[in-house]
């Protein structure tokens, strides 16, 4: 590396130092671990008490619901609200004044919140087997853990659009909140969409977790009533639109980046 | 030095300021599309959530749910926005310069409670109004009384547990942590979502331990117009609770100060 | 035409900076922070901007370092144009904020510069050494290993200025990069400038420290309201103000008809009074050897307790002459 020729930046390479940037953070102050945990534990007991006697596959819907509950503030906020902090830490400036773009940072955090967010599904598992004192009966363990995977994928996909909102603007996180239970209603975190009035369903399937979920339920749950299409089109729907998400993720910073440029509240916080 | 006055500083004065300053300072405060939002919007997506829970298990009543989700949300506007403002003044860098002020303890922790106090009662209300309306909770004109006392108390003892979690921030990192927590807890340990009956009993004794637990027998009791007799004893309760979590807060910060000032953690966040 | 001479060209920018209050009824408030810059600075040269707080130098760095657009006029650094080619330009700019905040806390110095060595694109064979190599040149190489959180602010700007240099930028921001570093520090840190200009570095320095600027900018600039007031070699600046040499004159109170006397001697090109308690004193800038102090105490005959001092004219007084004529 001279003067004249610059280093180049990987996506790859970034996205990995994002990656190891929030396991040191996490390292460092392992108090996050707290509610990490104890959310999941709170969600996998609340969710056994709810659908505990609501028949012979309560304990899926269960451990499908309190596991989405936890992952998905983990997966989905995780990597917003660490921008947020860079917002407040200050080092949102020279994050986005380096040469890698910013949308590999958030794709290496987001990264980072599906392993943790996985291993809070892990506990809810735990918990609600621990309560009911049997293991729930999945006729398709091995698909079961696939598509478990893959739905936290399709969530991690939405983090990554989110996120930019906290580029956008500090207030995201405030918006976050208030939104957030409108959210796990209308994708189907607790349970499905279809029992939601019909109008919300074109809502609902904008967001790819919605068909994921969906289909893993079809897979879980014998004799379960979702979407009309069945698990086929959910998988591909899920596929299609964290595919689109995707794509679109790099457009959207692109334009957020620029728009924080032009207002010049990089370093509001 | 002989003959220079040091000027007396108010009890009333610094709790005035306090209470109309501090929430300026605080970005969820400094915008009423905000505090709209966290009065009308977070308690109706909660109640939705759980009522929709509730309906795919069959187990429960939506009504019970729902009132108990429309007090629950106080949680926002009381625990978790109070440990925000305390994060917020380590991040500004503001709290080392309130602690070395010769202002009275007792009247800026009070006075920065007051607008959370204010929200709180207006969460819960428009809660409640969403209950009558679009659950099914029956809300006599008579209950009404018993019901203001029960609320007022209710957004009392819960801002007081928020100073006191709160002031955990003066010697952690952070108390958004702990606030983080205690959203989820009062759904499993308060009675939000279904009897603490239901409970085991080292988990009924820990909701006995929260505010929430009985602001929200209170409410229940009030709204099902019970007895004063009934009614006036879960007061005492709610009232004591506020009592303790205030006292103890004073008591906490004074604690955590010192300790803070002990480590230099005061600067940390 | 793009001139390749030049490190940064700019022509006619403006930053106007617009908050809005209120719920109901906003109010919106307009700040111009910047209003009309044109500057040329040549490539592998320091060049130093001044101005009092307030003034624009932080915007101006920021839209040069391409974290601001501005709101017109146009930008070129090392030819490229800062809104349009922002990917070309970020491997090629340091940028060297400072302060308290922009640094992650939590971890230790090299693992800060290890995350932005990785940004940036630092070759992973070369990395390490270079973060070593660095943390020692700033003076860091015991603490590198410690939190960012125990450091004092001197050693926070310290990582700041290693973070700037990591990827061996062609051209260099640096923001105040002396302030709150002890004497011994800041000194370091201006050798390791002028050392980066040896290797063809193009340094672009804000500071309110003077004799840093006379020290290390063979040109500055003096930014004042959002405009260029001077651009020149500081001799040159001197000048522009009435002269290299200072005369001072300090007594119980002068008159009017005195002060006119004085405007009168041969060479003296202003005369400013200041109070100084229960004294005044008048400063008067010269163009010319013709007179001396003797010749200032001769025009001043009523005054017993007339002190009369000469001096090199300083880069200070330029500043506050330029700057206070801006804000008359």
């Amino acid at each position: 590396m001279t003067a004249n020729a610059p280093a180049q930046y990987s996506g790859r390479r970034s996205t990995v130092a994002a990656l190891r940037l929030s396991l040191l953070g996490f390292m460092a102050d392992p108090q996050w671990l707290i509610p990490s945990m104890i959310a999941p534990v709170i969600f996998g007991l609340v969710s056994f008490e709810l659908f505990q006697g609501s028949g012979p596959y309560f304990l899926i819907y269960a451990i499908l619901g309190a596991g989405m509950m936890s992952m998905w503030g983990q997966t989905l906020y995780g990597s917003g609200w660490a921008t947020g902090q860079d917002r407040e830490f200050g080092t949102l400036e020279p994050t986005i004044q380096a040469p890698s773009p910013y949308v590999y940072v958030v794709l290496g955090r987001v990264l980072w919140n599906v392993v943790s967010g996985l291993l809070g599904g892990l506990i809810v598992l735990g918990v609600v087997i621990a309560a009911a004192g049997y293991p729930p009966a999945i006729p398709n363990p091995v698909g079961f853990a696939v598509l478990f995977v893959f739905v936290m994928l399709t969530l991690a996909a939405v983090g990554v659009v989110f996120a930019a909102f906290y580029v956008y603007t500090r207030y995201a996180g405030f918006i976050q909140n208030i939104g957030e239970f409108a959210f796990y209603v209308g994708t189907g975190c607790m349970f499905p969409v279809v029992l939601l009035p019909f109008w919300t369903n074109p809502i609902a399937l904008i967001f790819p977790p919605t068909w994921a979920l969906d289909a893993l339920r079809y897979l879980a749950i014998p004799g379960y009533q979702g979407f009309s299409w069945g698990f086929g089109w959910d998988l591909l729907g899920a596929v299609g639109t964290t595919a689109v998400y995707l794509a679109i993720a790099g457009t959207v910073f692109h334009r957020v980046e620029r728009h924080v440029l032009e207002v010049g509240n990089l370093s509001d916080y | 030095m002989a003959g220079v006055t040091v000027p007396r500083i108010s009890f009333w004065r610094t709790f005035w300021s306090n209470a109309v300053f501090a929430p300026r300072t605080s970005l969820g405060f400094m915008r009423v599309d905000f505090v709209l939002g966290t009065i009308f919007v977070i308690p109706l997506t909660q109640m939705v959530f759980f009522a929709f829970v509730v309906k795919l298990a069959m187990t429960g009543s939506v009504a019970y749910t729902a009132l108990g989700n429309a007090v629950a949300t106080v949680t926002y506007s009381s625990v978790f926005s109070v440990c925000q403002t305390t994060d917020s003044e380590k991040q500004q860098g503001t709290m080392e310069h309130l602690l070395v002020s010769p202002a009275n303890r007792f009247a800026l922790y009070i006075g920065r409670g007051l607008l959370p106090i204010l929200i709180s009662l207006a969460t819960v209300s428009v809660g409640l109004v969403y209950a009558a309306l679009l659950f099914g909770v029956p809300i006599a004109a008579s209950a009404i009384p018993s019901l203001a006392v029960s609320v007022v108390l209710t957004a009392f003892a819960m801002v007081g547990f928020g100073l006191l979690l709160g002031g955990v921030a003066l010697y952690l990192r952070t108390s958004i942590i702990l606030g983080n927590i205690f959203l989820f807890v009062g759904l499993l340990l308060s009675g939000v979502n279904f009897p603490t009956s239901a409970l085991p009993a080292p988990l009924r004794y820990a909701g006995d331990a929260l505010p929430l637990t009985w602001g929200l027998a209170a409410i229940r009791a009030s709204v099902a117009n019970g007895p004063i007799s009934s009614v006036g004893l879960l007061w005492v309760a709610v009232g004591l609770s506020a009592a303790i979590s205030f006292g103890a807060a004073i008591g906490l910060w004074k604690v955590f100060e010192r300790r803070a000032l002990t480590t230099g953690s005061i600067a940390r966040f | 035409m793009i001139r390749t001479d030049l490190a940064i060209e700019t022509r006619g920018i403006t930053r106007e900076f617009v908050s809005r209050k209120g719920f109901l009824f906003r109010e919106v408030n307009r700040t111009e922070a910047l209003r009309g810059v044109d500057l040329g600075v040549e490539r592998g040269s320091i060049f130093g901007l001044l101005g009092p707080n307030g003034a624009g130098k932080t915007t101006f760095v920021k839209i040069l370092s391409t974290l601001l657009v501005p709101t017109s006029g146009s930008a070129l650094v090392l030819g490229h144009d800062v809104t349009k080619e922002t990917a070309w330009l970020r491997p090629r700019i340091g940028l060297v904020l400072g302060g308290e905040r922009g640094l992650y806390n939590r971890i230790s110095g090299r693992e800060n510069l290890r995350y932005f060595a990785d940004l940036y694109g630092v070759p992973t064979s070369e990395r390490d050494r270079r973060i070593t190599e660095l943390l020692e040149r700033v003076g860091l190489g015991a603490a590198g290993d410690r939190r960012v959180e125990e450091y004092s602010r001197g050693m926070k700007q310290k990582l700041h200025i290693a973070r700037g240099i990591l990827h061996r930028p062609q051209i260099l921001f640096l923001d105040e990069p002396t302030i709150g570093l002890d004497p011994k520090s800041a000194r370091e840190t201006r050798k390791l400038v002028r050392s980066l200009v040896s290797d063809g570095v193009t340094i672009f320095l804000t500071t309110h420290y003077m004799f840093e600027a006379e020290e290390l900018c063979p040109q500055l600039a003096i930014l004042s309201k959002g405009r260029i007031v001077a651009r020149d070699t500081v001799d040159g600046l001197r000048e522009l103000v009435g002269g290299d040499r200072t005369l001072e004159a300090e007594a119980y109170g002068f008159e009017d008809r005195e002060v006119e006397a004085l405007k009168r001697l041969p060479g003296v090109s202003k005369v400013v009074g200041e109070e100084f308690g229960p004294t005044m004193r008048l400063t008067m800038r010269v163009r010319t050897d013709e007179i001396d102090a003797d010749d200032v105490l001769r025009t001043l005959p009523g005054h017993p307790e007339l002190a009369v001092k000469e001096r090199r004219t300083s880069l200070e007084d330029v500043y506050l002459d330029l700057v206070e004529e801006e804000a008359r």
